[in-house]
Protein backbone atom coordinates (compact mmCIF):
# COMPACT_ATOMS: atom_id res chain seq x y z
CA UNK A 1 0.00 0.00 0.00
CA UNK A 2 2.81 2.30 0.94
CA UNK A 3 4.69 1.42 -2.23
CA UNK A 4 1.69 1.95 -4.44
CA UNK A 5 1.19 5.34 -2.82
CA UNK A 6 4.78 6.28 -3.55
CA UNK A 7 4.39 5.07 -7.12
CA UNK A 8 1.32 7.24 -7.64
CA UNK A 9 2.90 10.30 -6.08
CA UNK A 10 6.09 10.01 -8.12
CA UNK A 11 4.05 9.35 -11.28
CA UNK A 12 2.02 12.47 -10.60
CA UNK A 13 5.22 14.48 -10.18
CA UNK A 14 6.58 13.09 -13.44
CA UNK A 15 3.36 13.89 -15.26
CA UNK A 16 3.20 17.39 -13.81
CA UNK A 17 6.68 18.13 -15.15
CA UNK A 18 6.50 16.31 -18.50
CA UNK A 19 3.08 17.48 -19.70
CA UNK A 20 3.74 21.24 -19.68
CA UNK A 21 7.30 20.64 -20.88
CA UNK A 22 6.01 18.73 -23.91
CA UNK A 23 3.52 21.50 -24.69
CA UNK A 24 6.15 24.22 -24.25
CA UNK A 25 8.67 22.46 -26.49
CA UNK A 26 6.20 21.51 -29.21
CA UNK A 27 6.21 24.81 -31.18
CA UNK A 28 9.99 24.89 -31.50
CA UNK A 29 10.10 21.22 -32.53
CA UNK A 30 7.29 21.68 -35.06
CA UNK A 31 8.95 24.82 -36.41
CA UNK A 32 12.34 23.11 -36.70
CA UNK A 33 10.77 20.28 -38.68
CA UNK A 34 8.93 22.75 -40.89
CA UNK A 35 12.11 24.72 -41.58
CA UNK A 36 13.79 21.51 -42.70
CA UNK A 37 10.90 20.70 -45.03
CA UNK A 38 10.61 24.11 -46.67
CA UNK A 39 14.32 24.74 -47.07
CA UNK A 40 15.21 24.45 -50.70
CA UNK A 41 18.40 23.09 -52.20
CA UNK A 42 20.00 26.49 -51.79
CA UNK A 43 19.96 26.16 -47.99
CA UNK A 44 19.71 29.06 -45.55
CA UNK A 45 19.59 32.77 -46.36
CA UNK A 46 18.09 32.37 -49.81
CA UNK A 47 14.55 32.23 -51.14
CA UNK A 48 12.86 28.99 -52.05
CA UNK A 49 9.88 29.40 -54.38
CA UNK A 50 7.08 26.88 -53.92
CA UNK A 51 5.05 25.79 -56.94
CA UNK A 52 1.28 26.33 -56.93
CA UNK A 53 -0.36 24.89 -53.86
CA UNK A 54 -2.22 21.68 -54.65
CA UNK A 55 -3.63 18.75 -52.73
CA UNK A 56 -0.12 17.26 -52.92
CA UNK A 57 1.27 20.13 -50.84
CA UNK A 58 2.03 18.59 -47.46
CA UNK A 59 4.96 20.62 -46.09
CA UNK A 60 2.87 22.93 -43.91
CA UNK A 61 -0.66 22.43 -42.55
CA UNK A 62 -3.50 24.53 -43.93
CA UNK A 63 -1.87 25.94 -47.04
CA UNK A 64 -4.01 28.29 -49.07
CA UNK A 65 -4.50 27.21 -52.68
CA UNK A 66 -5.08 30.87 -53.56
CA UNK A 67 -1.65 32.12 -52.52
CA UNK A 68 1.86 31.78 -53.93
CA UNK A 69 4.38 31.01 -51.19
CA UNK A 70 8.11 31.59 -51.00
CA UNK A 71 10.25 30.97 -47.95
CA UNK A 72 13.67 32.02 -46.75
CA UNK A 73 15.08 30.08 -43.85
CA UNK A 74 17.30 32.60 -42.15
CA UNK A 75 20.35 32.10 -39.97
CA UNK A 76 21.76 35.22 -38.35
CA UNK A 77 24.67 33.58 -36.53
CA UNK A 78 27.01 34.78 -39.26
CA UNK A 79 25.64 38.33 -39.19
CA UNK A 80 22.62 40.29 -40.44
CA UNK A 81 20.90 39.56 -43.73
CA UNK A 82 18.95 41.77 -46.06
CA UNK A 83 15.46 40.80 -47.15
CA UNK A 84 14.01 42.33 -50.27
CA UNK A 85 10.68 41.51 -51.90
CA UNK A 86 9.21 43.26 -54.89
CA UNK A 87 5.60 44.43 -54.74
CA UNK A 88 2.81 42.55 -56.49
CA UNK A 89 0.64 44.34 -59.09
CA UNK A 90 -1.20 47.27 -57.58
CA UNK A 91 -4.17 46.23 -55.49
CA UNK A 92 -3.13 42.59 -55.18
CA UNK A 93 -2.48 41.32 -51.70
CA UNK A 94 1.06 40.37 -50.76
CA UNK A 95 2.86 40.11 -47.47
CA UNK A 96 6.31 39.31 -46.17
CA UNK A 97 6.25 37.98 -42.63
CA UNK A 98 8.98 36.99 -40.21
CA UNK A 99 8.75 34.02 -37.82
CA UNK A 100 10.99 33.21 -34.87
CA UNK A 101 12.12 29.70 -34.03
CA UNK A 102 9.28 29.43 -31.51
CA UNK A 103 6.68 30.28 -34.25
CA UNK A 104 6.05 33.90 -33.17
CA UNK A 105 5.22 36.21 -36.07
CA UNK A 106 7.48 39.07 -34.96
CA UNK A 107 7.17 41.31 -38.03
CA UNK A 108 5.01 41.60 -41.14
CA UNK A 109 4.83 43.92 -44.11
CA UNK A 110 2.14 43.99 -46.76
CA UNK A 111 0.98 45.86 -49.85
CA UNK A 112 -0.80 48.45 -47.72
CA UNK A 113 2.08 49.49 -45.47
CA UNK A 114 4.80 48.70 -48.04
CA UNK A 115 3.25 49.37 -51.46
CA UNK A 116 6.68 49.65 -53.10
CA UNK A 117 7.86 46.32 -51.74
CA UNK A 118 9.95 45.28 -48.76
CA UNK A 119 13.59 46.18 -48.15
CA UNK A 120 14.85 45.54 -44.63
CA UNK A 121 17.89 44.29 -42.75
CA UNK A 122 17.18 41.42 -40.39
CA UNK A 123 19.52 41.24 -37.41
CA UNK A 124 19.89 40.06 -33.86
CA UNK A 125 19.98 42.67 -31.13
CA UNK A 126 23.49 44.02 -30.83
CA UNK A 127 24.62 43.10 -34.32
CA UNK A 128 26.13 45.86 -36.44
CA UNK A 129 23.82 46.95 -39.25
CA UNK A 130 24.37 49.31 -42.18
CA UNK A 131 23.40 52.91 -41.45
CA UNK A 132 20.27 54.27 -43.01
CA UNK A 133 18.58 50.91 -43.51
CA UNK A 134 15.29 49.81 -41.99
CA UNK A 135 16.20 47.16 -39.43
CA UNK A 136 14.04 44.35 -38.06
CA UNK A 137 15.33 42.71 -34.90
CA UNK A 138 14.78 38.97 -34.69
CA UNK A 139 14.25 37.37 -31.27
CA UNK A 140 15.97 34.18 -32.48
CA UNK A 141 19.05 33.45 -34.56
CA UNK A 142 17.11 31.18 -36.88
CA UNK A 143 13.63 31.31 -38.31
CA UNK A 144 11.64 31.79 -41.47
CA UNK A 145 10.62 34.63 -43.75
CA UNK A 146 7.44 33.87 -45.67
CA UNK A 147 6.36 35.68 -48.85
CA UNK A 148 2.65 35.32 -49.61
CA UNK A 149 1.04 36.65 -52.79
CA UNK A 150 -2.47 36.50 -54.12
CA UNK A 151 -2.47 33.93 -56.93
CA UNK A 152 -5.86 32.23 -57.24
CA UNK A 153 -5.36 31.01 -60.80
CA UNK A 154 -2.58 29.90 -63.14
CA UNK A 155 -2.24 33.26 -64.88
CA UNK A 156 -1.92 35.25 -61.68
CA UNK A 157 0.46 32.69 -60.23
CA UNK A 158 2.71 32.99 -63.29
CA UNK A 159 2.67 36.76 -62.99
CA UNK A 160 3.60 36.95 -59.31
CA UNK A 161 6.08 34.11 -59.68
CA UNK A 162 7.98 36.21 -62.18
CA UNK A 163 7.86 39.22 -59.85
CA UNK A 164 9.03 37.38 -56.75
CA UNK A 165 12.07 35.95 -58.53
CA UNK A 166 13.63 39.37 -57.99
CA UNK A 167 13.46 38.86 -54.20
CA UNK A 168 16.66 38.60 -52.25
CA UNK A 169 17.48 37.10 -48.88
CA UNK A 170 21.22 37.19 -48.36
CA UNK A 171 23.97 38.23 -45.95
CA UNK A 172 24.47 41.95 -45.83
CA UNK A 173 27.48 42.83 -47.90
CA UNK A 174 30.23 45.11 -46.65
CA UNK A 175 28.94 45.54 -43.11
CA UNK A 176 31.95 46.85 -41.34
CA UNK A 177 32.85 46.74 -37.72
CA UNK A 178 31.94 50.39 -37.20
CA UNK A 179 29.00 51.70 -35.24
CA UNK A 180 25.55 51.30 -36.73
CA UNK B 1 29.75 -2.51 10.54
CA UNK B 2 27.50 -3.06 7.60
CA UNK B 3 24.77 -0.55 6.90
CA UNK B 4 21.55 -2.06 5.70
CA UNK B 5 20.38 -0.17 2.63
CA UNK B 6 16.67 0.34 2.17
CA UNK B 7 15.41 -1.61 -0.76
CA UNK B 8 12.18 -1.22 -2.67
CA UNK B 9 11.58 2.52 -2.40
CA UNK B 10 14.01 3.88 -5.00
CA UNK B 11 12.85 1.45 -7.70
CA UNK B 12 9.24 2.32 -6.95
CA UNK B 13 9.99 6.03 -7.11
CA UNK B 14 11.93 5.65 -10.34
CA UNK B 15 9.24 3.52 -11.92
CA UNK B 16 6.53 5.95 -10.89
CA UNK B 17 8.50 8.91 -12.14
CA UNK B 18 9.20 7.23 -15.47
CA UNK B 19 5.58 6.25 -15.91
CA UNK B 20 4.48 9.80 -15.13
CA UNK B 21 6.96 11.31 -17.56
CA UNK B 22 5.91 8.97 -20.36
CA UNK B 23 2.25 9.65 -19.67
CA UNK B 24 2.94 13.39 -19.56
CA UNK B 25 4.78 13.38 -22.86
CA UNK B 26 2.03 11.34 -24.53
CA UNK B 27 -0.67 13.58 -23.10
CA UNK B 28 1.26 16.66 -24.24
CA UNK B 29 1.58 15.28 -27.75
CA UNK B 30 -2.14 14.45 -27.80
CA UNK B 31 -3.00 17.95 -26.59
CA UNK B 32 -0.87 19.53 -29.29
CA UNK B 33 -2.23 17.26 -32.00
CA UNK B 34 -5.79 18.33 -31.19
CA UNK B 35 -4.84 21.56 -32.90
CA UNK B 36 -8.08 23.25 -31.97
CA UNK B 37 -8.10 27.01 -32.38
CA UNK B 38 -10.34 27.53 -29.39
CA UNK B 39 -11.18 31.11 -28.62
CA UNK B 40 -13.77 33.63 -29.74
CA UNK B 41 -16.78 32.39 -31.69
CA UNK B 42 -18.90 34.44 -34.07
CA UNK B 43 -21.89 32.90 -35.84
CA UNK B 44 -20.38 29.43 -35.49
CA UNK B 45 -16.92 30.44 -36.71
CA UNK B 46 -14.10 30.22 -34.16
CA UNK B 47 -10.86 32.17 -33.96
CA UNK B 48 -8.12 32.60 -31.43
CA UNK B 49 -7.13 36.25 -31.11
CA UNK B 50 -3.64 35.27 -29.96
CA UNK B 51 -2.81 33.34 -33.13
CA UNK B 52 0.67 34.34 -34.32
CA UNK B 53 1.07 36.73 -31.42
CA UNK B 54 4.16 36.88 -29.20
CA UNK B 55 1.65 37.32 -26.39
CA UNK B 56 0.23 33.85 -26.88
CA UNK B 57 0.43 31.54 -23.89
CA UNK B 58 2.31 28.23 -24.30
CA UNK B 59 -0.93 26.27 -24.69
CA UNK B 60 -2.20 28.48 -27.48
CA UNK B 61 1.20 28.64 -29.17
CA UNK B 62 1.45 24.84 -29.17
CA UNK B 63 -1.99 24.32 -30.67
CA UNK B 64 -1.50 27.03 -33.28
CA UNK B 65 1.82 25.44 -34.24
CA UNK B 66 -0.04 22.21 -34.87
CA UNK B 67 -3.20 23.57 -36.50
CA UNK B 68 -1.95 26.65 -38.30
CA UNK B 69 1.82 26.95 -38.36
CA UNK B 70 3.09 30.21 -39.87
CA UNK B 71 -0.18 31.99 -39.26
CA UNK B 72 -0.12 35.76 -39.33
CA UNK B 73 -0.97 37.97 -36.40
CA UNK B 74 -4.53 39.22 -36.01
CA UNK B 75 -3.71 42.71 -37.24
CA UNK B 76 -2.55 41.24 -40.54
CA UNK B 77 -4.96 38.37 -40.97
CA UNK B 78 -7.81 36.85 -39.00
CA UNK B 79 -8.39 33.13 -39.35
CA UNK B 80 -11.75 31.54 -38.54
CA UNK B 81 -12.57 27.84 -38.57
CA UNK B 82 -15.84 25.96 -38.59
CA UNK B 83 -16.63 22.25 -38.61
CA UNK B 84 -20.42 22.38 -38.15
CA UNK B 85 -23.26 23.35 -40.41
CA UNK B 86 -25.86 25.98 -39.55
CA UNK B 87 -27.78 23.38 -37.52
CA UNK B 88 -24.71 22.35 -35.52
CA UNK B 89 -24.11 19.05 -37.33
CA UNK B 90 -20.58 17.89 -38.13
CA UNK B 91 -19.51 18.75 -41.69
CA UNK B 92 -19.15 15.54 -43.68
CA UNK B 93 -18.13 14.41 -47.13
CA UNK B 94 -21.37 12.41 -47.21
CA UNK B 95 -23.48 15.57 -47.37
CA UNK B 96 -24.06 18.43 -49.78
CA UNK B 97 -23.94 22.02 -48.51
CA UNK B 98 -24.64 25.51 -49.72
CA UNK B 99 -22.13 28.12 -48.61
CA UNK B 100 -23.50 31.65 -48.84
CA UNK B 101 -22.12 35.01 -47.92
CA UNK B 102 -21.90 38.71 -48.59
CA UNK B 103 -19.26 41.42 -48.33
CA UNK B 104 -16.53 40.61 -45.83
CA UNK B 105 -14.55 43.30 -43.99
CA UNK B 106 -11.12 42.71 -45.49
CA UNK B 107 -8.94 43.59 -48.46
CA UNK B 108 -9.13 39.97 -49.60
CA UNK B 109 -10.82 36.87 -48.19
CA UNK B 110 -11.09 33.17 -48.91
CA UNK B 111 -12.88 30.09 -47.60
CA UNK B 112 -10.92 26.83 -47.92
CA UNK B 113 -11.88 23.23 -47.21
CA UNK B 114 -9.43 21.05 -45.27
CA UNK B 115 -9.58 17.40 -44.29
CA UNK B 116 -9.34 16.32 -40.66
CA UNK B 117 -5.53 16.39 -40.86
CA UNK B 118 -5.52 20.03 -41.92
CA UNK B 119 -4.49 19.48 -45.54
CA UNK B 120 -6.27 20.08 -48.82
CA UNK B 121 -8.44 17.06 -49.56
CA UNK B 122 -7.22 14.78 -52.32
CA UNK B 123 -10.29 15.44 -54.44
CA UNK B 124 -8.58 15.32 -57.82
CA UNK B 125 -10.57 18.35 -58.94
CA UNK B 126 -8.43 21.30 -57.78
CA UNK B 127 -11.57 22.70 -56.19
CA UNK B 128 -10.61 23.57 -52.65
CA UNK B 129 -11.79 27.10 -52.05
CA UNK B 130 -13.72 30.21 -52.97
CA UNK B 131 -12.17 33.65 -52.71
CA UNK B 132 -13.02 37.30 -53.22
CA UNK B 133 -11.66 37.34 -56.76
CA UNK B 134 -13.95 34.56 -57.98
CA UNK B 135 -17.35 35.59 -56.70
CA UNK B 136 -19.21 37.56 -59.32
CA UNK B 137 -21.38 39.48 -56.91
CA UNK B 138 -19.54 40.35 -53.72
CA UNK B 139 -22.81 41.46 -52.15
CA UNK B 140 -24.35 38.02 -52.39
CA UNK B 141 -22.24 35.02 -53.33
CA UNK B 142 -22.74 31.29 -53.14
CA UNK B 143 -20.74 28.08 -53.49
CA UNK B 144 -21.70 24.43 -53.46
CA UNK B 145 -19.78 22.02 -51.24
CA UNK B 146 -20.17 18.46 -52.43
CA UNK B 147 -18.16 15.30 -53.08
CA UNK B 148 -19.26 14.84 -56.67
CA UNK B 149 -21.23 16.53 -59.43
CA UNK B 150 -24.57 18.22 -59.20
CA UNK B 151 -23.32 21.73 -59.85
CA UNK B 152 -25.14 24.12 -62.12
CA UNK B 153 -23.19 25.75 -64.97
CA UNK B 154 -21.09 28.58 -63.62
CA UNK B 155 -21.66 27.59 -60.02
CA UNK B 156 -18.62 27.73 -57.75
CA UNK B 157 -17.87 24.29 -56.36
CA UNK B 158 -15.71 23.29 -53.42
CA UNK B 159 -15.11 19.57 -53.56
CA UNK B 160 -15.35 17.54 -50.35
CA UNK B 161 -14.38 14.33 -52.13
CA UNK B 162 -12.05 12.25 -49.91
CA UNK B 163 -12.30 14.92 -47.19
CA UNK B 164 -14.14 12.76 -44.62
CA UNK B 165 -15.25 14.91 -41.72
CA UNK B 166 -13.92 18.23 -42.92
CA UNK B 167 -13.63 21.82 -41.77
CA UNK B 168 -13.55 25.21 -43.41
CA UNK B 169 -11.11 28.06 -42.81
CA UNK B 170 -12.12 31.65 -43.46
CA UNK B 171 -9.17 34.00 -44.02
CA UNK B 172 -9.59 37.75 -43.78
CA UNK B 173 -6.43 39.44 -45.05
CA UNK B 174 -5.84 43.04 -44.03
CA UNK B 175 -9.07 43.16 -42.04
CA UNK B 176 -10.84 46.47 -41.67
CA UNK B 177 -9.80 48.15 -38.39
CA UNK B 178 -13.39 48.40 -37.21
CA UNK B 179 -13.86 44.67 -37.61
CA UNK B 180 -11.10 43.89 -35.13
CA UNK B 181 -12.91 45.94 -32.52
CA UNK B 182 -16.31 44.33 -33.15
CA UNK B 183 -15.86 41.03 -35.02
CA UNK B 184 -19.37 39.89 -34.19
CA UNK B 185 -20.84 42.72 -36.23
CA UNK B 186 -19.81 41.17 -39.56
CA UNK B 187 -22.07 38.81 -41.50
CA UNK B 188 -20.11 35.58 -41.69
CA UNK B 189 -20.69 32.96 -44.41
CA UNK B 190 -23.36 30.37 -43.66
CA UNK B 191 -23.06 26.65 -44.29
CA UNK B 192 -26.46 25.07 -44.87
CA UNK B 193 -26.83 21.33 -45.35
CA UNK B 194 -28.94 20.45 -48.39
CA UNK B 195 -28.88 16.67 -48.33
CA UNK B 196 -26.94 13.64 -47.21
CA UNK B 197 -26.09 10.28 -48.72
CA UNK B 198 -26.95 11.33 -52.27
CA UNK B 199 -23.88 12.84 -53.93
CA UNK B 200 -25.84 14.16 -56.90
CA UNK B 201 -28.69 15.68 -54.93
Amino acid sequence: MRRSGLFLISAAVGFAVAFPAAVALAPSLIMAAAMERVTGPTGTNSWSFAPRTTEASRQIVRPSPDLAYATCRFDLRGGPIEVKAAASPAGDYFSVSFYAANTDNFAAFNDRNSPDGVDVVLALAGQVTPPGRKVVISPSAQGLVLDRRLAPDEARFARVDQIRRANSCAPVAAVGAGPS
Amino acid sequence: MQVKRPTGWPPVLAAGLAAGVVAGLLAGAAFVRQGRLAGETAQGWTTNPLTGSPGADPWTRAQVASAGLLALSRKETVYYAIDRDSAGRRLSEACVYRLTGGPLPAQWWSVTLYDSEGYLARNGQSAHSVDATRVGDAERWEARIAADGGAKPGQIVISSRNAGDFNLTLRLYNPDPGFLDRPGSAAFPRVVRLSCGAPHA
